[in-house]
């Protein structure tokens, strides 16, 4: 073998790893041999310390510092999840309190609200009074007594938001039997 | 002439215990890197001889077994979620730059470097992978051969060299550089 052994080569044959021709060459080579010895006593030393003496308490700590910053903020964002829940909650239709469940006075305020609802904004936008009237009184020089009663019925029906049928569902009940039965109301 | 009985289980284990106690709570010293720990899991090896010495008769070297589960051992301690918190919060309690009686002669100068060079040479050891850290124990510090600690670690022979010349390259250059 030309050249002497390098230092990663020397570090091998202490390790136990190794060729033949790196130990032959070893054992005749004084230079090699003391670089050898070096890196053994090297070792030698090394090992000392770690059989004779303590870890010591930083080279734990230096390892195991990173905090775990993480969990603050986990909390807190699942904290804030757990408050927006909440409040949006209390607001959703489901979650709304139940009419029936509630006191007999708040209960009334509750339906005038709703009628009052009805009867300014709901009825007039779908029901014009004006139409509402015309087609009762057209209807009324049209039909019988009792169509013109049940329009009638109808129109005050509508008012008070319990309209009992649409379009579409004519013929469903008795109700709507009585108004849709008729042939005149047909080509009305 | 009274004739002598012979050992019984208990005085096996006695035996092995005393031989071989303060080597296996080194060896997880070195591995855990924490001597309350490694007491703990010392006891749990000598603990689980007993149970196994009772039951197997088929094992050759109570030694080579002692040190199979006990690096096995460390292993689980060290898996186990609740050692790596409990280390952090203990690593926390800890005193830095504990103070030490010296036990060579020199100048404080000279013990403050050799302090330093410990720390570190520990802080290498200690950054070792650890299946490098187990094989430069067995192999450099326990003396176990390369077979031996193949058998022990379940690795081949080859595994074993290359392993040892990375954590001593590792460990050698920690010392270069202190």
């Amino acid at each position: 073998m030309l050249g002497c052994l390098r230092d990663r080569t020397l570090l091998k044959l202490v390790a136990g790893d190794g060729t033949t021709a790196q130990r032959s060459h070893l054992a005749g080579c004084h230079r090699c041999q003391s670089q050898y010895q070096r890196l053994v006593r090297q070792f030698h030393v090394i090992e000392q310390i770690l059989l004779t003496t303590d870890p010591p308490a930083v080279v734990v700590r230096a390892r195991e510092r990173t905090p775990i910053w993480w969990v603050p903020a986990v909390a807190a964002f699942a904290c804030a999840l757990l408050l927006l829940s909440w409040q949006g909650g209390g607001q959703t239709p489901l979650n709304a309190p139940n009419v029936a469940s509630l006191a007999p006075s708040v209960q009334e305020d509750r339906e005038e609200e709703i009628s009052a609802f009805l009867a300014d904004a709901v009825t007039p936008a779908l029901f014009a009074g004006t139409e509402t009237e015309q087609a009762a009184s057209f209807a009324s020089r049209f039909l019988d007594d009792d169509h013109s009663i049940v329009l009638a019925e109808d129109s005050s029906l509508s008012h008070v938001g319990e309209w009992p049928c649409d379009e579409s569902d004519l013929f469903a009940s008795s109700e709507c039997e009585l108004v849709a039965g008729s042939d005149t109301l047909e080509e009305f | 002439m009274t004739e002598e009985k012979p050992p019984t289980r208990d005085d096996e284990c006695e035996r092995l215990y005393r031989k071989e106690s303060l080597r296996i709570a080194r060896l997880c010293r070195l591995i855990l890197m924490n001597q309350q720990d490694a007491e703990e899991v010392a006891q749990e090896v000598f603990l689980r001889l007993v149970r196994e010495h009772a039951v197997n008769h088929a094992i050759g070297s109570w030694e080579a077994w002692l040190t199979r589960v006990a690096v096995n051992a460390c292993r689980d301690r060290k898996r186990s979620a609740w050692w790596k918190l409990w280390n952090r919060n203990r690593a926390s309690e800890d005193t830095e730059g504990e103070l030490r009686i010296p036990t060579q002669s020199g100048t404080p100068e000279e013990h403050a470097l050799s302090r330093e060079r410990e720390r570190q040479l520990w802080r290498a050891f200690e950054a070792l992978p650890p299946r490098q850290r187990e094989v430069f124990v067995l192999r450099r510090l326990e003396g176990l051969s390369t077979e031996e600690t193949a058998t022990t670690l379940g690795l081949s022979d080859g595994s074993i060299k290359r392993h040892l010349f990375l954590a001593m390259r590792q460990m050698q250059k920690a010392l270069g550089e202190s």
